[in-house]
């Protein structure tokens, strides 16, 4: 080499570098390492990730931050156990490193890629190999060494690391000789794991993680010493020193490879013109098309002028493929009755709402298109599509058809270590108690990682001095944050024009047939390539299973755009708080404001979306808005620019659009600006950056004449949205299916009631409370029978009415398979006249009977619940599997005696039943009960002792002193309400609100989160027409159902009471 | 471990009152007690201890017999008489159950099943269930006490027979057709209509005899003696037999409740005091450091077991010992174990430390693993398959030195060490061995060590290391750690 020895100690990269998207390997993160290798003054940074790249668009990013080349690799790890670090030089070449990745991974199971050497064959363009090898190299190792250098001569090196292994001389002339041996050239490298040496013990933990071991038992499993970590260019020539030339090749070959993640010039699909010239022509087609079709009555000359606009600005960016991708997909999903709705800022779009993507009128709500498409901000728009909960997968499948599974991906999630994961990994890796364990993430449960002082640690009976512990906490806070392991996107889709493995390796995902990407979100933003997210929403479900239901009763057809507009009646029943089941408006916060904000158009439902959200409660704007809705406070604006910002929702932001417009008109923000502030809003809570925005915001409000409190206040607003906050367009568009679902269960509440509970699981309440809030409205609903039900439940045409009942399916009955149902349906025909004929036709099992009789589904056949038991259970063997039938006792007996005998078994007398027994019963069967409320049974007793009902109080004086009881239905501690706990009581007459301070909650843990019936005494507060009970005393009353008046046994003993508690719904927790 | 995480297995009436139930998840349930104290669920540790509870109640009566996973069964059928009857001997068991801490439950009835359904589902403590009235007292309790486990409880239960008085006299074909012919065999079992035998923990003794002390036994002369009074007459009653035995044992029951039982095995069968006295006396003067009576044993019992009918016979034609059965290693260590206290004999296993000399354990030979150490495959394992070599033995302590050498992590050139300067010719290294982090304060974990391997002009090969790395201003320190041969 001529230069040797003269270079100047700059000229070191180091290449073979493992992240922590080597999972369970690497201890740093991507962006620490490329910050770490600038700093150190290496030529370039390098990322080689085992069998990935899904870490190198973050590095990427980090090193243009940092102003260093970066180049991208992968360290392929074959199965035979070969290792070599891989570096394309340019484009094509990181296509097919983007390939064989991905035949590695498509090979293997989820999370693993199974590469072997044969595989290099199709490698044809420049790709740079550095075979790492292993501590003693063998002779298997040269060998497979000469195969390398013989298929990609002048591009393969071996690897050369100098770890402190006590032979680093010795080992070094080996792998010289065997370099001179076999012409291939030696490269210094130090096969990094962490970016500094303090992360050993990270490393370590992981090592442990990996092997499931602890730290006291992982013995050589560990390295054994910190070493491999950046080092400068210097102390890594000072390593190699006489080896001068390995160490001047790691430049030479950055320099090489010239290929950079911005050359992915994102190719996106041509989607077919149609009849038209160009896509563009052809999204202007279908786009007057649809609005022609959405204002049949002629279109307002104002949308016609947006329209154009809109329309000029996509063939400014050249987005018109990616809105025809959309169209397409929302026009298959309509073609196959998939009901489905765009949200997000897409519903900004007048053209979104032409082409059907959309459905919230643009005439009806403010349209801010910049928000979603703008030319300044250079970035791809997001078109979010919610489709049925359970028939996305059909779109899904779609999009794989239509452009091949080489062409179409899942966007990744990437899964990161949180609080709770990472205490538990990293404590099981430092051998601690399960007790131990338990203790420490109860403490992190459901809120981010608190630094633990000294006091809150004796607090949880923990030793604040015990050195373990403490380095347990270190190790987790450095953990947190860590990958974990890719998963899919829930819907993120991207689309190519060429294929997609040569752009992103795919991987398999858990789930069958599904296959993602390598790279999530943020990833392809950073790139800029487009994706289309396919979401799933039970609503919609609920309400094309609703539309389908009236249909077919009531002979109307309709859609999410045709059912009638503002209607009087149903605003009348939302100010009502009459809303369970409805979209988004059926939550306890949400019921509690509806009478006192009583929203009468649709905008008002909008704001009473966005409203009711943990980033408006924390940013304390609800109360403003309702004094100023409620005329209680003066609507006024600091600013005549304000003015027009905030002039809609009464001076108070509600909206991201508004918090960002607030920055630009107040604070002085470039749109760019404002929109990284929204960007930082969002991430706020995770990386709790926002911090320099703060004072460039304060500081431009007061330049611009702003009172300091002012600014502040709406600082502290912005800050309040951090992850809660909703883009006005998906308030609108959510708005939209909350009014549409009201519309639904004021006028249709039998079919919304029998839609929503075809569609569970989904939705706030549980099918009892949908039952009973549809009998409370007068509506009829009969019990599962097997001569009448379906397996969903069903509309039956009452006579003489112009109504439907709903019959409860065998969906509802606890253990009933749906291929049991099916069996029972195809035999049904007339139907059935016995508990045998039933046994001999449909051919279920009598497990499956036993469940049906237990569920009191043999009422048609005069049977009660416990006598269609005994003939069940007398059908089969204990076992309850259905044997040959020769095997049956009672046919086998028949058999012997004549068929007759089957009649003639000896008599047993059997207790009648009680109505309480029943009750529960059908709780323990259906998860819920037409015979009586449980409560009900106990009401005589209750209301001797002064107990109110839910329904009667009302009619109490405020303040006064009352005690209610019921079934506990969910309790909440909202993050908002700094510990209050709302808890939500059912009796036969209603719902009742209970708030339980932290105090009285800490006197009463166990009957607060234990009771399923639960007594609360307490004081009346009755605000408009919301009532609560403010908890003093509060007593479990579950053992008492046991024995409600009717069923004071002599034989129920304490498994009875135990098994009464079981039966009641335990309440939702805290979510 | 099942879905949902871990869940509560067992639980004190202290944590009952907090409303901790059996089977609730441990989330749930810290989040009712954020103070729980847990304990890992460990079904062989509670058996175990069950069986030594077990061996305990040998003293009410030689047939008893563990009922996991909570209960012990006692067959007291002619034994009663010896504690003044059932009652004073329920009442015995409880107040020396309570004296240990447990919290006992005691049915006492003619047949296993109405014992047991008494004791786990009756109102009080201690139940005594009068032999005529046993389908009276069993009328009143759940099905679940009929030891039925499968789900037949539960649908009998739906049918509305909800006590075993729901049961009996009724019709037994429809019954035994839907919940199985267990549940009538159980019912028959509790009610006596049908035979159930327990079987006894142990292996009942063939012969024995015992006695017990008011005065409880203190010193170990006096068990000495005891023994030797006991001897006496188990020989006579095995020699009237004409039988011997092969297996004798002496339990020394002692007031608390714990069991000791020294056992031993002949090869040939004896029926000899002398040849019991001896073995067991042995066995005696060994427990002598570890003998601990507590408050005394009240209880000591002589059993004679594997007895049969005894004929001369001739053992062998040699006299060789050990025809291959054992390797010599393992009578070697038999007799110095034997001699010298088996703990007192070790032996080296490796232990994986990177820290040299916590890479070697010394353990006791009775903990010696049943295959031996590859020790070269070790070295080679420790030092990541190229094994250099280290020395055989380190010096008890690393011994300072001073060096010269190359900053930052050259080998000495020369050093001192006891007083006498080496020159160093050869050297390999450094091995970088950083310190175990884990479980010490950050002020306790000493730093980095490099090791050396080195030899000196005369030929002398040491191992030697520097703690402490320039870089990171450690001022680093040399010490010896090992010669090699």
């Amino acid at each position: 080499m001529v230069y040797a020895r003269t270079v100047p100690v700059t000229a070191y990269v180091e290449l073979a570098v493992t992240s922590n998207f080597s999972f369970l390997r690497g201890a740093s993160h991507p962006e620490e390492l490329v910050r770490t290798a600038a700093l150190l003054g290496h030529g370039a940074a390098a990322i080689a990730d085992r069998n990935s790249v899904a870490g190198v668009v973050r590095a990427h990013v980090a090193a243009k931050q940092a102003g260093i080349k970066l180049v991208v690799g992968a360290r392929l790890v074959f199965a035979d156990g070969f290792e070599a670090v891989c570096l394309p030089e340019n484009r094509a070449a990181y296509g097919q490193l983007s390939q064989l990745l991905t035949t590695g991974n498509l090979r293997a199971p989820k999370g693993a890629c199974d590469l072997r050497l044969a595989d290099l064959r199709e490698l044809s363009a420049g790709h740079i190999f550095i075979a790492m090898p292993p501590p003693d190299p063998t002779a298997e190792f040269s060998g497979t060494m000469e195969w390398l250098a013989g298929a990609f001569p002048a591009r393969t090196y071996l690897g050369a690391t100098r770890l402190y292994r006590g032979n680093d001389e010795t080992h070094l002339e080996n792998l010289a000789d065997l370099s001179a041996r076999l012409d291939i050239p030696l490269v210094a490298t130090n096969d990094v794991h962490y970016h500094t040496p303090g992360r050993r013990p990270l490393q370590d933990i992981l090592t442990c993680v990996r092997h499931h071991r602890t730290i006291f038992n992982a013995g050589f499993l560990l390295h054994a010493n910190a070493e491999r970590h950046l080092k400068e260019p210097g102390e890594m020539a000072r390593l190699f020193r006489g080896h001068d030339d390995a160490l001047t090749r790691t430049a030479d070959i950055a320099a090489r490879c010239h290929f950079s993640l911005d050359e992915l010039a994102y190719e996106y699909p041509d989607e077919p013109s149609g009849q038209s010239a160009t896509p563009q022509r052809e999204l202007e087609r279908l786009t007057w098309l649809g609005a022609k079709r959405r204002f049949p009555g002629g279109l307002p000359e104002k949308l016609k002028r947006t329209i154009k606009h809109e329309l000029a600005l996509i063939e400014e960016m050249t987005y018109a493929p990616y809105f025809l991708t959309v169209s397409d997909i929302v026009r298959y999903a309509r073609s196959v009755g998939i009901l489905c709705q765009g949200r997000g800022s897409a519903a900004n779009s007048a053209v979104c709402y032409c082409l059907g993507i959309t459905s919230v009128d643009p005439t009806r709500i403010d349209l801010l298109f910049e928000r979603f498409v703008s030319a300044e901000r250079d970035e791809p728009p997001d078109i979010d599509v919610d489709f049925e909960h359970e028939r996305r997968e059909e779109v899904i499948q779609y999009i794989y058809r239509k452009y091949g599974r080489h062409r179409a991906g899942l966007a990744a999630t990437v899964i990161t270590y949180r609080s709770r994961s990472a205490v538990r990994e990293v404590g099981k890796a430092m051998g601690l108690s399960l007790d131990l364990l338990g203790t420490l993430s109860g403490a992190v449960r459901g809120r981010s990682f608190r630094e633990f002082n000294a006091d809150q640690l004796r607090e949880l009976g923990l030793d604040p001095t015990d050195p373990t512990l403490t380095q347990t906490l270190k190790l987790v806070r450095q953990l947190m944050g860590f990958p974990r392991h890719l998963s899919q996107h829930v819907g993120g889709f991207v689309i190519t024009r060429g294929p997609l493995d040569s752009v992103i390796p795919i991987a398999n995902a858990a789930m069958p047939d599904r296959t993602f990407i390598e790279w999530d979100k943020n990833d392809l933003d950073a790139l800029g390539i487009l994706k289309i997210d396919v979401l799933s929403l039970g609503m919609l479900t609920c309400i094309r299973k609703a539309f389908g239901l009236i249909e077919r009763h009531y002979g109307t057809s309709y859609d999410l755009a045709t059912v009638p507009r503002e209607d009087a009646r149903v605003y009348d029943m939302i100010c009502r708080a009459d809303t369970v089941g409805v979209f988004q408006i059926e939550s306890r916060a949400q019921m509690s404001m509806l009478p006192r904000l009583r929203p009468r158009t649709f905008y008002d439902l909008v704001i009473e979306v966005a409203l009711v959200r943990p980033g408006p409660i924390q940013g304390d704007m609800v109360h403003p808005y309702l004094k100023r809705r409620q005329g209680l406070e003066k609507v006024d604006f600091p600013s005549e620019a304000l003015r027009d910002v905030l002039g809609k929702t009464l001076g108070i932001p509600l909206f991201q659009e508004q918090a960002m417009k607030i920055a630009i008109v107040a604070a002085g923000f470039s749109p760019g600006e404002a929109d990284q502030l929204r960007r930082a809003m969002a991430t706020f809570k995770r990386t709790g950056q926002i911090g320099d925005f703060r004072e460039r915001f304060i500081n431009g409000m007061l330049s611009n004449g702003y009172a300091l409190d002012f600014a502040e206040k709406c600082f502290r607003q912005i800050e309040g949205f951090s992850d809660y906050g909703f883009p006005e367009s998906h308030a609108a568009s959510f708005a939209l299916l909350s009014y549409v679902s009201s519309w639904l269960k004021c006028f249709h509440p039998d079919a919304f009631a029998c839609a929503l509970l075809n569609s569970q699981p989904m939705g706030f309440y549980s099918a009892s409370s949908i039952v009973r809030d549809l009998r409370d409205h007068g509506g009829i609903v009969l019990p599962v029978d097997i001569n009448f039900s379906q397996w969903d439940h069903i509309l039956e045409a009452r006579k003489n009415s112009g109504t439907c009942a709903l019959r409860l399916g065998f969906r509802q009955v606890k253990g009933v398979r749906k291929d049991d149902a099916s069996a029972l349906l195809d035999a049904r025909a007339d139907g059935f006249d016995s508990i045998r004929d039933l046994y001999f036709r449909a051919g279920i099992s009598t497990r499956c009977m036993e469940r049906l009789a237990r569920a009191d589904a043999f009422c048609s056949l005069g049977l009660d619940r416990r006598d269609a038991l005994w003939a069940v259970q007398g059908l089969g063997a204990p076992t309850g599997i259905r044997d040959s039938l020769e095997d049956l006792p009672l046919y086998a007996n028949a058999m012997a005696h004549g068929i007759e005998d089957l009649q003639r078994e000896e008599e047993m007398s059997l207790p009648a039943m009680p109505l309480g027994e029943h009750v529960i019963e059908d709780y323990a069967t259906l998860k819920l009960s037409l015979k009586a409320h449980p409560v009900s049974l106990l009401r005589n007793h209750l209301t001797a002792r002064n107990f109110v009902a839910a329904a009667d109080l009302a009619c109490q004086t405020p303040g006064k002193l009352v005690s209610i009881a019921g079934l506990v239905l969910v309790r909440q501690r909202p993050g908002t309400a700094s510990g209050v706990i709302f808890a939500t009581l059912e009796d036969e007459t209603g719902i009742a609100n209970v708030i339980i301070w932290p105090k009285v909650f800490e006197a009463n843990r166990k009957t607060v989160l234990a009771a399923r019936f639960l007594s609360v005494k307490g004081i009346l507060q009755i605000e408009q027409t919301v009532i609560h009970v403010i908890a003093r005393d509060l007593t479990d009353l579950s053992d008492q159902l046991a024995h409600p008046g009717d069923l004071s046994d002599p034989g129920v003993g304490r498994t009875e009471t135990a098994r009464v508690a079981a039966v009641l719904p335990k309440g939702r927790n805290f979510q | 471990m099942v879905s949902g995480g871990a869940r509560i297995m067992a639980v004190n009436s202290i944590a009952v009152r907090t409303g901790v139930m059996v089977d609730q998840t441990l989330a749930d349930a810290r989040a009712l007690c954020p103070l729980l104290k847990v304990e890992d669920y460990d079904p062989a540790g509670d058996l175990a201890d069950l069986d030594k509870l077990c061996h305990w109640c040998i003293r009410y009566s030689p047939r008893v017999a563990v009922s996991p996973p909570d209960g012990i069964l006692i067959d007291i059928t002619g034994a009663s008489h010896l504690m003044g009857g059932e009652d004073k001997l329920a009442d015995d068991l409880f107040r020396r159950l309570s004296d240990f801490g447990l919290q006992a439950r005691i049915g006492v009835a003619k047949t296993i099943g109405a014992a047991w359904a008494v004791s786990h589902f009756g109102n009080a403590p201690v139940t005594i269930v009068d032999d005529k009235e046993t389908a009276a007292a069993l009328a009143g309790l759940p099905i679940s006490a009929l030891r039925v486990w499968s789900d037949a409880n539960d649908r009998l239960e739906q049918v509305g027979l909800k006590n075993i008085g729901a049961l009996i006299g009724k019709p037994r074909a429809p019954l035994a057709a839907r919940y199985g012919e267990d549940l009538i065999r159980r019912l028959d079992q509790a009610l006596g209509h049908r035979d159930e035998s327990l079987s006894a923990i142990a292996p009942l003794p063939d012969y024995r005899t015992s006695s017990a002390f008011p005065e409880p036994l203190l010193l170990l002369a006096q068990i000495q003696g005891c023994l030797e009074s006991l001897a006496g007459p188990l020989a006579k009653l095995l020699a009237e037999k004409g039988y011997g035995g092969r297996r004798f044992s002496l339990s020394l029951y002692r007031i608390d409740g714990d069991v000791k039982s020294l056992s031993i095995r002949t090869g040939s069968l004896v029926q000899q005091s002398s040849v019991i006295v001896r073995l067991i006396g042995e066995k005696l003067a060994a427990m002598k450091e570890d003998y601990d009576p507590g408050c005394g044993f009240e209880l000591i019992v002589l059993n004679a077991y594997e007895t049969k009918i005894v004929t001369a016979r001739q053992q062998q034609l040699d006299q060789r010992p050990g025809t291959g059965e054992q390797s010599a290693f393992d009578m070697l260590i038999d007799r110095y174990g034997n001699r010298l206290g088996f703990d007192n004999i070790g032996h080296f296993v490796p232990y994986q430390s990177h820290i040299p000399e916590r890479s070697e354990r010394l353990i006791s030979v009775t903990d010696m693993a049943p295959t031996p150490t590859d020790w070269p495959d070790f070295a080679n394992h420790r030092q990541h398959g190229h094994y250099a070599g280290r020395p055989i033995a380190l010096l008890p302590r690393p011994e300072p030195i001073t060096a010269l050498a190359e900053v930052p992590d050259g080998a000495p050139v020369r050093f001192d060490w006891r007083r006498v300067r080496h020159r160093v010719i050869k050297a390999e290294g450094p091995e970088r061995i950083a310190p175990e982090w884990w479980g010490r304060l950050p002020r306790h974990v000493e730093p980095t060590r490099d090791y050396f391997r080195i030899e000196d002009l005369d030929g002398y090969r040491f191992w030697i290391f520097r703690l402490g790395l320039y870089e990171r201003q450690e001022k680093p320190l040399w010490y010896m750690h090992g010669l090699f041969p």
